[in-house]
This record gives C-alpha cells, structure tokens and sequence, in this order.
C-alpha cells in the first residue's frame, strides 16, 4: 500500500497527475518541468513509500531547505484541484501490478476525478502513419473532451489481431494501468509522446506543454528548465586532461 | 554482455523495465530474521553499508564480539547479511553482502525492528567519487556529504549533499522509511577513489564525531592509521596508506 508521510488532506475531485517510467524517462522529465513552473507556495508535497518501487534518497530539488525527495513523492495543489506525483526511480521487474492496484486503491478511496498518465513510447514501433506529423498521442479509458488537435493512438497489426486496445512497447505501466481504470470504470488518460533515448529533456518540456492543453498546470508560454537538470550527464570534463 | 564475438545485442535502456523478464532477479531474499535478537536500541543504531564503514565502526569500539546477526534464505540456504554489535548506549549493525534492489526495504525494516523509540539512526555508505556530480570539483577535499530527515537534530557537521545527486541502496531505504515514519535519522556518505580500507578512505567517516549523538555515545573517536596498524586491518600490504 501507498504510505504517506503525513495525512494529504482532502482531495476528492482532484485530478491526479502520474508519470510512467518510460523510454527516455520523458513521463518523469514532464513531471519535473511542471513542479518547477508551479508556484511553490501553492504546493504541499508529501513523501510516499512503496514497496515496488527502488528506493532513492536526494536534496529536494524545490524546496530551499534541508527536506529529502524519496522514490515517490506528492505535490497537492488545492487552487488547481491537482494531485502530482513524480517518480523518482523505477518499478522493480516483476512489481508493476501490485504498484497498479495499491496506486489504484488509493485512487478510489480518495474519490479523486480523473487520473492523467504522462508518458512515452519507442520511437522506432511507430506504424507508417505515426513517422510524419506530431509525436504526440492520447488514450482514454473513459469517453473524454479533449482539443481538437490531439490524436489518438492507433492500433497497430498486432493489436487488431488479438482484439485488445493499442499497445504502448516501452511505455511502462502505461498500458496496463489504462486497462485496469477501464476495467474498474475509472477516468483515465495517458499521454504519450514517441521518444528514443538519449537526451530526453525536450521530449519532457514538449509533453509538459501537450499536458497544458488538456490539464491547465502552469500559466508559462514558455517553462523554465528544472534544476535538477543541471549536470544530466556528469560535470564537464577535467581540462588537466588536455594539458 | 555478449557471450560470442559477432553476437547482436539489443540496446540497453537506461529505465527499469518492469515487464523485462530479463532483469526479474532470481535469489533474492523476501524474508530477513534476527539471531538471538537483543533488547531494544533506545539510543543510537548506526547502520553501515559496505565494508568502508563497517572497518571504519570496528575501529570506534574496541574487541566486542558481535552479539547477532542477520539471515536470510537465499537459494534455500540461509545466508549472513549482516552482523550486530551492541554496546552501552549503542548498537551497530554491519551489512557487506551485496544486495540486491528487491533486498533493499526488507532488509531496512528488519534493521530498524531493532531499535526503540527515540533512538536516533545513523547511516554510513560509501560511493565512488565518479558517482558526485558538482560544479566545480576541489580535488584537494575529502568529499564527505550528508542528507537528513527532518526530525533529526539540526547540524552543520557536514556538507549537505548537492542537487542532482541522488543515493539507493541500503541507506537509502532506510531514509526513506524514516523520513515516512517520522524516525531521525542521518545518513553520511563518503565518495571515495577506492573501496579499500586505509587511512585516507576512511577519513571521510571521522566526521560523524561532530554529531552530538555520537560525543554522547561510549563509541571512541579513533586514531585510523594506528588502529588499521594495531588490528593489521589494511590489505595487502604493499599499500602505501595506512
């Protein structure tokens, strides 16, 4: 089960936004270019601790003070009806269901209205149609508004032949969890962006941006880079070397 | 890591594929047991992850035997994770089995069932100093770094780890469950260039002396080369520092 630091508070209604670990972390890279456009006054973050997940520890990347970030934490946005979670880690092999159904239970029991899933898939499964035009695609397991330019994912071959809904290869939990909120008649939409990995920070601003549309977050054109993307790939090179 | 010359790998990916078949580690213990567990730790449990610290605690106290230890069924054997030491005012518990992530959280509950309420918890790791990411390194300090849950006493002691470096393991686990918990607990870790025991690596630890917790402890502040020379602690012995 979903263990929280202290009590979150009231939260029915609210939507719940949830990163996947996805190809290229871009579901993650989201998460954290939204926490760093929302005004930190407005925020309440609330550590939380799960059994599948791997367990981290660093300097909270939002807070000026001394606070810790754990694996998963909880930002509570009550102006905006909003419940964030980010993910700082990864599921452990073998633990992405019961991270599902304990996630899921406290989805219920809070009585939250929508769960919005952000993530991404391999660039290189793209069907023939998904190579040219927006990388950007949505599911929902409910009937759902959403603007007019947002496309929805297509099957592909395989899908059609095993009469399931579209196959997410490299999104995570994405898939899973949109079927079991559809099972369980739970309002869910994923977002998913087509990425392969390397330096994912556009593919992460790019989905924040996408996100907006659907879910107004942040009131930003354009959204500051998180710092705790300074250094994503190591301190630059000793020049001793070069001597 | 390929097994032929001319074998075609698939890519690796950077994120944990919870699906991948592949990476679902077999032999991993679910389940850990304490020996002959002892009372109750009301004051100070210092946990040690890796040989670094566990050499560096031994030196602070002198000839105690462990008193426990820590099982775990692996492959249907039971195997030693880790062993405990107790003293007056103060119990240590040393882990240098090499854990595996699912291992993390079990083993850092049965650890803290060791202790009582108002005991404090101090974690000791160690990092290759590759892993720190920072501006600007000065090569001339020992990189020491520290993180903290908030109910744990207030200390500049030392340096407060920088964004974005993060930590897992042991250690990790057992912040995680304190900072959810409400449990003070501090956790040091000390970037090093080699993980084998000698004066210079285990310098790094001696700050934890600063800690009020620890002064107040019946632990000793040791000399580390002359404790490494007297316990003939250093391997092998064509090491320079000692």
């Amino acid at each position: 089960m979903l263990v929280f630091e202290d009590e979150i508070g009231d939260v029915a209604g609210f939507t719940v936004i949830l990163p996947a670990v996805s190809v290229g972390n871009a579901g993650q890279l989201c998460v954290d270019v939204l926490l760093e456009n929302i005004q930190k006054e407005k925020m309440k973050t609330f550590q939380v601790l799960h059994p599948s997940l791997v367990p981290v520890v660093a300097p909270d990347t939002l807070l000026e003070n001394t606070s810790v970030s754990t694996a998963l934490q909880a930002y509570v946005i009550e102006d905006s009806k909003l419940v964030i979670f980010q993910i700082r880690s990864g599921i452990l092999p073998g633990q992405g269901s019961a991270f599902i159904a304990d996630f899921l239970k406290w989805f219920k029991e809070s009585g939250c209205a929508e769960l919005v899933v952000v993530g991404s898939m391999h660039a290189h499964e793209r069907i023939d149609k998904q190579i040219t035009g927006t990388d950007l695609r949505y599911l929902t397991s409910l009937e759902r508004k959403v603007p007019d330019d947002f496309v929805k994912l297509e099957h592909r071959e395989q899908d059609l032949e095993t009469g399931g809904e579209p196959n997410i290869p490299g999104g995570g939990i994405s898939s899973r969890i949109l079927r079991q909120c559809h099972q369980q008649n739970l309002a869910a939409t994923v977002l998913i962006k087509f990425c392969s990995e390397g330096d994912n920070s556009t593919d992460g601003m790019v989905l924040a941006q996408y996100l907006n549309l659907l879910v107004p977050v942040f009131n930003k054109s354009r959204p500051k880079i998180p710092k705790s993307w300074q250094h994503l790939f190591g301190h630059s090179a000793p020049v001793q070397m070069f001597w | 890591m390929a097994s032929f010359f001319g074998e075609v790998l698939p890519p690796r990916s950077r994120i944990l594929d919870d699906e991948d078949l592949d990476a679902m580690e077999e032999g991993f213990c679910e389940e850990f047991k304490v020996t002959s567990p002892p009372e109750l730790e009301k004051n100070l449990l210092i946990v040690c992850e890796g040989s670094l610290p566990g050499v560096y605690t031994q030196l602070c106290f002198n000839n105690i035997q462990a008193c426990g230890e820590i099982l775990g069924k692996s492959s249907d054997k039971e195997v030693s994770y880790g062993k405990i030491f107790r003293g007056s005012n103060w119990t240590v518990v040393t882990c240098e089995h090499d854990l595996k992530q699912q291992e993390f959280l079990n083993l850092g509950n049965t650890i803290l069932g060791l202790m009582d309420k108002g005991c404090q918890i101090i974690c000791l790791t160690a990092r290759h100093i590759s892993e720190f990411r920072v501006e600007e390194m000065i090569e001339d300090e020992s990189v020491v770094r520290c993180l903290s849950s908030k109910s744990f006493p207030a200390t500049d002691a030392v340096k407060r780890l920088e964004i974005p470096n993060l930590l897992t393991g042991l250690s990790a686990a057992i912040l995680s469950i304190a900072i959810v918990k409400g449990l003070p607990c501090f956790l040091l870790v000390n970037y090093v260039d080699l993980f084998t025991p000698d004066s210079m690596t285990l310098q790094g630890y001696q700050s934890i002396f600063k800690l009020k917790c620890l002064q107040e402890s019946s632990l000793e502040k040791p000399n580390v080369s002359e404790a490494l020379k007297s316990r003939q602690l250093f391997r092998p012995s064509n090491n320079l520092y000692i």
